[in-house]
């Protein structure tokens, strides 16, 4: 702030010290019509000074002769004096002027420079304070950022360290639920196994009993040819109808040769239709039944 | 102590016959005495005939008699047959399925020219598939024998066993009353028919064996006064005595090569002992050297081994022997009661038949040659003179009934029995043929 009022100052000093000169040249030299130079025009003091400069014709002289002579002469004298105090002390405040002009344009020149000064090292202060500023900001900033992220970062440890621990917590708990689950699961399933023996039990014995009958009619409609070996066993698979009617018989697993299969295979034909089971819940539409050669009739 | 049935036979070199030929037709017919408990449901169709004139035979009806009398088959009437097809492709199954039986056989006769083309095909009726089919060019004398071949395969596709109605018997035949006695000796069909007196004597014939290839026959004849075995070729009649030594010549049996006959033969004391006779170049060995009775013999299936009947351990009992004579002593084979005589070995080797003392009754028994285990077959009280048919399943013996010798037959399973009819003569000692080879 000091910077701008000196320079305020100076501004105002210059300003009057042209006023005067000016002031001076109007009342010593206004003769002509000529209008006065514009105020305005202060600050060209090289202008001014230059225009002070121009010679001026003297106004017309109307004296005797020798009058007009001496007059002139003396006139001429003083004229010659006062020219030459005029110019003298055009000279000297030529010279003052001039001086003056310097000492302006040093003083313009020093407090330009000075301004300058000012101005280059408050820039360069300005620059430094914002180069500071900005380092101060950019560090900051920097500091901001790094506690930002440092934050930030804390923050995800912290989220994914609650994330983790909620998740064990979840599963822990899933877990023991499921624990829980199995357990009540196995206890129903072992209920249920144990009610579903207890009835297939029942059911076995009944299936058994029902294919049982299948088989001993087929066992009794079953001529075993002569040529088959003791003791072989053969499988039928037979496929029959809610009638008991045999839709399909299959003789395999009968290593006692193709007479003996035949010989299954019309005995099962001949025993259909099946005879049904007692609770109709039991009927089995595909029999798998063993014969022995060796069973007697 | 040897039985009065063991000896019953040898008395017989001791009698004298002098009888005159007489020749009386004997006339078989075989009677199931004893069928399967289930025997199978099968539907002969009469053949059909496409030739001049009308068929020269009835296939389907022997076919019928046949299977029929194997015991094993019921076949169905044939007015109750609901279609008569002589093609499989005429068959409507629901018609034979409507009479309830397992299989029908359809076929026909046709003429080609001199000779017949017989054509059949069995079917399987619930699975309405072809089980066998063939046909048979044939000239016409011979329909009967085809119809037993066709007979013979229908029963091995549905049993599993080869047929033996192809296959013949031999036997001997007595008629007439002491003095005037005729033995003959008769090959016949296994069902009875085409008799054939192959040798008529006034003196005994006995012990007929078939040789391997079933074109001759071995058998022992006193037409000379005394036992001489004798060879005789079916086919053209002609034979030679083998073996006409001094003492018995008896019991002759075939190797299963047919190049040796196993003998019994007497020494200088009348000591019977086993030999076996090689037939080209009259080699004979001896294999059994004892003061016993060893008589009877038999081949093993494999020809390795002699079976025969021996008194040495004081009962009769089958014994076996080295048949090259390797060996000195023979391994006796049967254990179970005190009398077992006149074995014959299976052809598959399986068994050996015997004549069994069953709590003082003689009948035919099977010894499993595996097991050992024995089984009394027959149910007489005099049976005799075991013989197994070519396919192992099934034995003809002779046996008495009503002061008559008759024959039957039994399966060797023992569920299937059944009695060759012989009106008015003494029949004995059946033998079954082999395969025709």
């Amino acid at each position: 702030m000091r910077h701008i009022l000196d320079n305020a100052i100076a501004l105002i000093g210059s300003v009057a010290l042209h006023g005067v000169l000016v002031a001076l040249l109007l009342i010593n030299f206004d003769w002509g019509d000529e209008p006065p130079p514009p105020v305005q025009t202060t600050i060209k003091a090289r202008i001014v000074s230059d225009e002070t400069t121009v010679s001026r014709p003297a106004p017309p002289a109307e004296p005797s002769a020798a009058e007009i002579a001496e007059r002139q002469r003396q006139e001429a004298a003083a004229r010659e004096r006062r020219q030459r105090e005029e110019a003298a002390r055009l000279q000297r405040e030529a010279e003052a002027r001039e001086a003056a002009e310097r000492e302006a344009q040093a003083q313009a020149e020093r407090e330009a420079q000075e301004a300058a000064d000012r101005q280059a090292r408050e820039e360069a202060e300005r620059q430094a304070r914002e180069a500071e500023q900005r380092q101060a900001r950019e560090e900051a900033e920097r500091q901001a950022r790094k506690e930002a992220e440092r934050k930030a970062r804390e923050e995800a440890e912290r989220q994914a360290r609650e994330e983790a621990e909620r998740r064990a917590r979840e599963e822990a708990e899933r877990r023991a639920a499921e624990a829980r689950q199995a357990e009540l699961d196995a206890q129903l399933q072992d209920a249920l196994e144990a009610e579903l023996a207890r009835e297939g039990a029942i059911e076995q014995g009944l299936q058994a009993k029902y294919i049982e009958v299948i088989r001993q009619k087929v066992r009794r409609e079953w001529r075993v040819p002569p040529g088959a070996a003791n003791d072989i066993v053969c499988t039928v698979r037979v496929r029959q109808l809610r009638s008991g009617d045999v839709v399909s018989v299959v003789v395999s697993d009968c290593p006692g040769g193709e007479a003996l299969s035949r010989s299954l295979s019309i005995a099962v034909n001949r025993a259909s239709p099946l005879p049904p089971p007692d609770d109709p819940s039991l009927f089995e539409p595909n029999l798998v039944l063993r014969f022995n050669t060796s069973e007697s009739e | 102590m040897l039985s009065v049935a063991f000896w019953r036979q040898w008395l017989v070199f001791a009698g004298v016959f002098l009888a005159l030929a007489a020749p009386v037709r004997a006339e078989l017919v075989i009677e199931i005495t004893r069928g399967a408990v289930k025997p199978i449901p099968i539907a002969i169709v009469p053949f059909g005939w496409s030739g001049t004139g009308n068929a020269p035979g009835d296939a389907a009806s022997v076919i019928r008699s046949d299977l029929y009398g194997s015991g094993r088959f019921d076949p169905l009437d044939n007015d109750v047959m609901l279609e008569r097809p002589v093609r499989g492709v005429d068959i409507d199954f629901d018609n034979w399925r409507f009479v309830a039986v397992d299989y029908v056989l359809v076929g026909r006769l046709e003429e080609v020219g001199d000779e017949l083309a017989l054509t059949y095909q069995l079917f399987d009726v619930y699975g309405a598939r072809q089980v066998v089919a063939d046909s048979l060019v044939l000239e016409p004398r011979d329909l009967r024998l085809a119809s037993h071949r066709v007979a013979d395969a229908v029963f091995e596709a549905i049993t599993g066993v080869k047929g033996v109605f192809s296959t013949r018997v031999a036997y001997i035949s007595v008629s007439g009353r002491p003095p005037e006695r005729t033995y003959r000796l008769i090959v016949a069909d296994a069902d009875g028919n085409n008799e054939f007196v192959l040798l008529e004597s006034a003196q005994p014939i006995m012990s007929p064996a078939w040789s391997p290839d079933g074109r001759q026959l071995a058998y022992v004849s006193f037409e000379s006064g005394r036992a001489a075995v004798y060879v005789q070729t079916l086919r053209t009649g002609s034979r030679r005595a083998v073996s006409d030594r001094p003492g018995v010549n008896n019991a002759p049996a075939w190797s299963p090569d047919g190049r040796q006959l196993a003998l019994t033969l007497s020494d200088a004391e009348g000591n019977l002992d086993v030999h076996v006779l090689t037939l080209l170049g009259n080699r004979l060995v001896r294999l059994t050297e004892r003061r016993s009775i060893d008589t009877e013999p038999t081949w093993s299936a494999d020809g390795r081994h002699v079976y025969f009947t021996s008194d040495r351990g004081g009962a009769p009992q089958v014994y076996r022997i080295a048949a090259n004579g390797s060996e000195d002593a023979p391994e006796r084979v049967t254990f179970e009661g005190n009398y077992n005589a006149r074995p014959r070995v299976s052809p598959d080797g399986r068994y050996l038949a015997v004549v069994h003392d069953d709590r003082g009754r003689f009948r035919v028994a099977v010894q499993d040659l595996e097991t050992g285990a024995l089984q009394v077959l027959s149910d007489g009280s005099l049976d005799e003179s075991p013989a197994f048919a070519p396919n192992s399943a099934q034995l003809i013996y002779a046996t008495r009934r009503e002061g008559r010798g008759v024959l039957e037959t039994v399966s060797t399973d023992g569920l299937i029995s059944g009695r060759v009819k012989s009106v008015g003569n003494d029949v004995r000692e059946p033998v079954w043929s082999p395969y025709a080879r």
